[in-house]
């Protein structure tokens, strides 16, 4: 075994079982996030609310998880695992690398709240669920060598509307979604968790 | 069923994932980058055919195939504009999408839980991440096969999304997946516990990997792919 993982385990107290929960709930979040999220793309106007409604549905997961959760480093290993996978279903690389900073700052927060103050919660996640701006990155990023490629051959009338289509202020728009959704799915996941699973013994 | 034709070492395939996902978002409309697309959209239907996946592969070939060629052929030919920009933008998501997509399941369905395991204790990696990403790649087809069965028992009790609404369906969903899984999580717990996985000292794995032929190959092709990416 790597000495940074005996260390590590050591000094952060995370055992075995941590470790198998935090798998857990990263298929969870990721089949959410994935899975039902992309259901909602196959209706074009939900692809701009995306940012929105899908931190939305994985409140339930996430609050799932943190019921869980009673020591630093827990929500950090979740985020980078949903970061990579991120990147492994065919998405930029940009989720994995806001992950790195985004996750441990959520963990953070959640710590400073004892893992257990509802503030801190709504705060933490809201923090968390912005690494997931990371996916629409390329979409304004390819969009420059797009462009540079057919400005060459068409009018600047038509580029511009090309652009005007795709604002930059779009990006902003998004990251306020995400903020909104993280809200509202920290308050429904919390009332499905006492709704469902309290009352089974798994909350 | 009969065994695979030939399959990689899980570190090979994580690789791939890796890489083939930075060449389909990141490569531009370059000629160079172009070449680095195709040549990375080919590997993984040879590895279905490794895996006896023959439907899978032609499927994959079916649908990418055709998308990139459309891709590249509108940009090149057409005077875009309304309909046109639509289609090839479509076409042009489907042929950066899927082959992640195909690849993210040929890596699932292809590595085994102690292979993985062994082979990301070999690179030295730390057990805060061997022991979730063990659990993840078990834990993926057990939520499929959990979902499925949600889907059976919705099924029997008549309650359609056209019936309940997108809320209470979604609802219906969602909440008995997630309890199963987490019973499915306690008693792998519960196993992997029992059979020591807790235990501070390293294991022995018997699982064998390490460079095969068709590993060499692999990792030839990506350095081409890179190579022709950055060079052209």
């Amino acid at each position: 075994m790597a000495k940074l993982g005996k260390g590590l385990t050591v000094k952060l107290g995370i055992t075995t079982k941590n470790l198998i929960d935090v798998g857990v709930f990263t298929v969870l979040y990721i089949v959410v996030v994935g899975v039902f999220g992309q259901l909602g793309a196959l209706i074009p106007i939900l692809q701009v609310l995306g940012p929105f409604y899908i931190p939305a549905l994985a409140g339930v997961v996430f609050m799932l998880f943190l019921t869980r959760v009673d020591r630093f480093g827990m929500v950090s290993l979740f985020g980078v695992l949903v970061g990579l996978l991120v990147l492994a279903t065919g998405q930029s690389y940009w989720v994995p690398v806001l992950a790195v900073f985004l996750a441990p700052l959520a963990d953070f927060i959640f710590k400073l709240g004892g893992y257990k103050s509802w503030p801190h919660t709504v705060l933490g996640y809201l923090v968390f669920s912005q690494m997931l701006i990371g996916m629409v990155v390329p979409l304004f990023f390819a969009r420059e060598s797009f462009l540079a490629k057919i400005s060459g051959r068409h009018d600047a009338a038509w580029v511009q509307t090309l652009v005007d289509l795709t604002p930059n202020w779009m990006f902003a728009v998004m990251i306020a979604e995400l903020a909104l959704g993280a809200v509202v799915g920290a308050y429904v996941g919390r009332a499905l968790l006492r709704k469902h699973f309290e009352r089974a013994g798994i909350g | 069923m009969a065994p695979e034709l030939f399959r990689l070492d899980p570190r090979t395939t994580l690789l791939l994932v890796a890489l083939l996902n930075v060449v389909m978002f990141s490569a531009g409309f370059t000629a160079g980058a172009g070449t680095a697309r195709l040549i990375f959209m080919a590997i993984p239907p040879v590895l279905a055919v490794g895996l006896r996946r023959w439907k899978a592969a032609l499927v994959y070939l079916a649908l990418v195939g055709p998308a990139f060629a459309f891709e590249s052929w509108s940009l090149d030919t057409w005077w875009l504009g309304g309909a046109n920009i639509v289609a090839a933008g479509l076409a042009s998501l489907a042929a950066r999408l899927a082959p992640g997509i195909f690849m993210a399941y040929i890596a699932v369905i292809s590595i085994r839980v102690s292979e993985l395991m062994a082979g990301l204790e070999a690179i030295h990696l730390p057990r805060l991440a061997v022991i979730p990403a063990a659990v993840i790649l078990r834990f993926l087809p057990t939520v499929r096969e959990e979902s499925r069965s949600v889907q059976i028992a919705m099924n029997a009790r008549g309650l359609s999304l056209a019936r309940v609404g997108p809320l209470a369906w979604l609802e219906y969903r969602l909440i008995p997946l997630i309890m199963s899984t987490l019973r499915c999580g306690e008693e792998l717990s519960q196993a992997a516990l029992t059979r020591g996985l807790g235990r501070p000292v390293k294991a022995n794995r018997i699982a064998r990997i390490g460079m095969r032929p068709a590993d060499v190959l692999t990792l030839g092709a990506m350095a081409a792919g890179i190579g022709v990416w950055i060079v052209g």
